[in-house]
């Protein structure tokens, strides 16, 4: 679909934000954390697709907001999306995108209190989903980690967001504050992100967690929160494009929550991982995939075998029934579901 | 003597009009398997047909009796030099397609082939506005090619601008199958044709298209699965050149002409049958059993062969060691004894019992399944978002060959409300 450049505002040094018109109504509202995938073609000829997340509306608009990608080594090329966007794009333009879509949503159906984690311009979703949850019940807690004031993107908007709203606190960290940023008013703290920080200002590890900024901030994130003893289905993060999962992973779930209440828990023995059953997944080889675990698998039918899996504790119960199945002691993770709590040898 | 149809089913030109239903009929009706000579091989070449579905299920799921590794997995045979030069995970038996699998499967799982769904929705509605603009043309070129090449080049990082190429190739590698004799030099090709896949010089032309494009994505790597393959180890092991390269034509291969196959049938379907896809309109659950009514239907794949590794029986009859046996899954998915009115196109048609469309089960079963589940399904649903008429202009023209039913050219008609 296209949109109409309707504003472009510069948020700092490196981060603009660029104000939407779509051509048509969207399909459907926008879920906080949902993104659009830009499609440009480049000098090569091949088409370049980026995606950014929807950082909020406006009147209708949709406003993304977007950092200038430098090269990381002086022989690499700048971001060729972003340069474009800060360099070219203008009021008035037409750009091109699909969506919204991502993986990487605030689930609305929870009551528990919020943590919203953001490094540099990871904010953009996490912001949305800040707005969103403003005026409600939910206690909100926006951690915001960046180098300086300098670079620090929409942090007006969210002082505004705070003092409007209750429910909304921040907390802002700067690495290395500049002789212009003023603790108290600018920033809340020098460093990084600790766990005693997220100790003293969230209400425990019944939150739910959303996570986004640069790869190693969300691994150091990640890494804490587990433990912290944070169940890993409270814990959501960002997820862009599809390579990104292809490298297999262990127990890296990418989901919000969604336990069901005194449903069964499955426990993956090997990847020590242990997650509450969804009743909307089909079947347990999906729910594996779900939260991060790569089980071997052929024809997802029940005809080959290759997810047979060996069953620790509990049973199973087969809601597609396999051409044959497996023996005592095992399952056919493509074809069941979990009957009580379960123990699997994966 | 052993039992023969009236035809031989090796022979291309059988296939020129699509699926030769009355011969399939009669094979399934037969006692035991049907012997099909192959007389150009020998006196005693040949290979057994199999057309029942559950006797299809059962070859399939039994990879030690019946080998993809052992012997060719299309009905005639190569030199042993040729198979290991063209194997890729289609031509191996556990566990060797296992270690392999394991390498893409983590591209195909479900949670990762929904966030193709979009890009395919924007891509198919684009194409479908402005062939409407046009009020049609061939529906081959103007939808059932761009629409899965486009998603297969997506995951491997081929660029835009190479992909009607890849388009060509694989076009060219399936002629490989027909009658026509087929340039031995074209695409640079140096390799003798009979070490080539399909012996068709389009296989060189992919693989020597692959090796720069893993060479680029080594020096250079990017989100792609074909950065994946070239770096990833597996046990300390990295893919070797070759064994990269053949899986990466398999990659384009199948996840390029099966779905196109199965799209081209689709509009011939909707042509025939509009007021059946009308009715999704108001019962959504409909759009799951209409996909795989039209892969049923339409077979993309018409068989594989296996190879008996020993003495065995099969519906009666007797097998060798080192007998060819052919699977025709456009038998089975009309078999009368699975599938009431197996002949009628019904969307309403429960998904179970299966169909033989993605293969009769077992560890080969196809892999981009799900990826053509949702290919189908959005453009489906963005069709009848258009309100599109598809009338056929023109008779249909097949891809002559017995591999694939293919549809080379589709001229229609088209009128609805396009969306830009």
């Amino acid at each position: 679909m296209n949109f109409t450049v309707s504003d472009v505002i510069v948020e700092s040094e490196i981060i603009t934000s660029f104000l939407l018109t779509p051509e048509a109504p969207l399909k459907r509202d926008f879920v906080p954390g949902e993104y659009l995938l830009f499609e440009s073609s480049s000098d090569e000829g091949d088409p370049i697709r980026r995606e950014y997340s929807i950082s909020g509306v406006r009147d209708g608009d949709i406003r993304i907001t977007i950092k200038r990608e430098v090269a990381p080594e002086q022989d690499l090329p700048h971001g060729v999306m972003s340069t474009r966007f800060h360099d070219v794009v203008k009021k008035g333009d037409i750009v091109r995108a699909a969506g919204p879509m991502g993986a990487f949503k605030l689930d609305r159906t929870s009551d528990r209190p919020v943590v919203l984690l953001s490094g540099g311009v990871g904010l953009t979703p996490v912001v949305a989903m800040a707005h969103d949850l403003a005026g409600t019940s939910r206690q909100t807690i926006f951690i915001h980690a960046c180098e300086n004031g300098r670079v620090h993107a929409l942090g007006a908007e969210m002082r505004q967001l705070a003092r409007e709203h209750e429910n909304i606190v921040n907390h802002f960290l700067y690495r290395a504050p500049t002789a212009e940023d003023v603790k108290g008013r600018d920033y809340n703290t020098e460093g990084m992100i600790s766990r005693k920080l997220i100790e003293d200002l969230t209400p425990g590890c019944d939150c739910d967690f959303y996570l986004c900024g640069p790869g190693p901030f969300m691994t150091a994130m990640y890494d804490m929160l587990h433990d912290m003893g944070v169940a890993t289905d409270r814990i959501a993060y960002e997820f862009f494009g599809p390579a990104t999962v292809l490298r297999p992973k262990t127990a890296e779930p990418n989901k919000a929550p969604t336990p069901a209440e005194g449903g069964p828990t499955v426990a993956f023995k090997q990847s020590g991982v242990q997650v509450a059953w969804d009743p909307a997944e089909q079947n347990l080889l999906e729910f594996a995939e779900e939260h991060g675990i790569m089980v071997d698998f052929s024809c997802r039918a029940g005809s080959c075998d290759t997810c047979k899996t060996r069953v620790l504790k509990g049973d199973v119960s087969y809601p597609i029934e396999p051409f044959e199945r497996p023996g005592p002691g095992y399952a056919l993770l493509c074809c069941c579901v979990p009957d009580g709590d379960l123990e699997l040898d994966i | 003597m052993k039992q023969q149809l009236d035809a031989d089913l090796s022979d291309p030109g059988l296939f020129d009009r699509g699926i030769p239903q009355q011969l399939f009929k009669e094979l399934r009706a037969m006692d035991g398997l049907a012997w099909n000579p192959l007389p150009d091989e020998g006196e005693d070449a040949g290979f057994w047909s199999v057309g029942r579905f559950d006797d299809v299920a059962a070859v399939s799921r039994d990879p030690e009796t019946y080998s993809s590794a052992m012997g060719h997995i299309q009905m005639y045979n190569i030199d042993d030099d040729a198979l290991s030069a063209r194997a890729s995970m289609i031509d191996m038996d556990p566990p060797d397609h296992t270690r392999l699998r394991r390498l893409v499967n983590p591209g195909f799982i479900p949670k990762v082939l929904r966030t193709y769904t979009e890009v395919v929705r924007e891509r198919a509605g684009r194409l479908l506005d402005d062939m409407l603009a046009d009020g049609g043309g061939d529906w081959v070129d103007r939808i059932s090619k761009p629409i899965p090449i486009g998603i297969i080049c997506d995951m491997l990082g081929v660029p835009e601008k190479d992909r009607d190429l890849m388009i060509e190739m694989t076009d060219y590698l399936v002629a490989g199958t027909s009658a026509e004799p087929l340039d031995p030099t074209a695409y640079g090709n140096t390799t003798p044709l009979r070490l080539l896949p399909f012996n068709s010089p389009a296989a060189h032309g992919l693989r020597e298209y692959a090796r720069r494009l893993g060479d680029e994505r080594r020096a250079n790597p990017k989100d792609d699965l074909v950065s994946q393959l070239v770096s990833m180890e597996i046990n300390g092991e990295r893919l070797t050149d070759e064994e990269f390269t053949n899986f990466f034509r398999l990659l384009i291969f199948a996840g390029n002409e099966t779905t196109r196959t199965a799209m081209s049938h689709l509009a011939i379907h909707m042509a025939d049958h509009p007021g059946q896809f009308e009715k999704i309109k108001t019962d959504a659950a409909l759009l799951d059993t209409a996909v795989e009514e039209v892969v049923r239907y339409s077979s993309p794949i018409l068989y594989f062969r296996r190879t008996a590794t020993r003495e065995t029986e099969l519906g009666g009859t007797k097998i060798a060691r080192g007998d060819r046996v052919v699977m025709w899954y456009a038998s089975a998915n009309f078999d009368e004894t699975r599938f009431e009115d197996a002949q009628t196109f019904d969307i309403t048609r429960p998904r179970m019992p299966a169909h033989a469309g993605y293969g009769g089960g077992g560890v080969h079963t196809c892999l981009g399944a799900g990826l053509a589940r949702i290919e189908l399904k959005v453009l489906i649903e963005e069709i009848l978002a258009r309100n599109i008429r598809i009338e056929i202009d023109s008779e249909p023209e097949y891809v002559s060959t017995n591999f694939v039913n293919g549809v080379e050219v589709l001229n229609v008609k088209l009128t609805g409300d396009a969306k830009s």
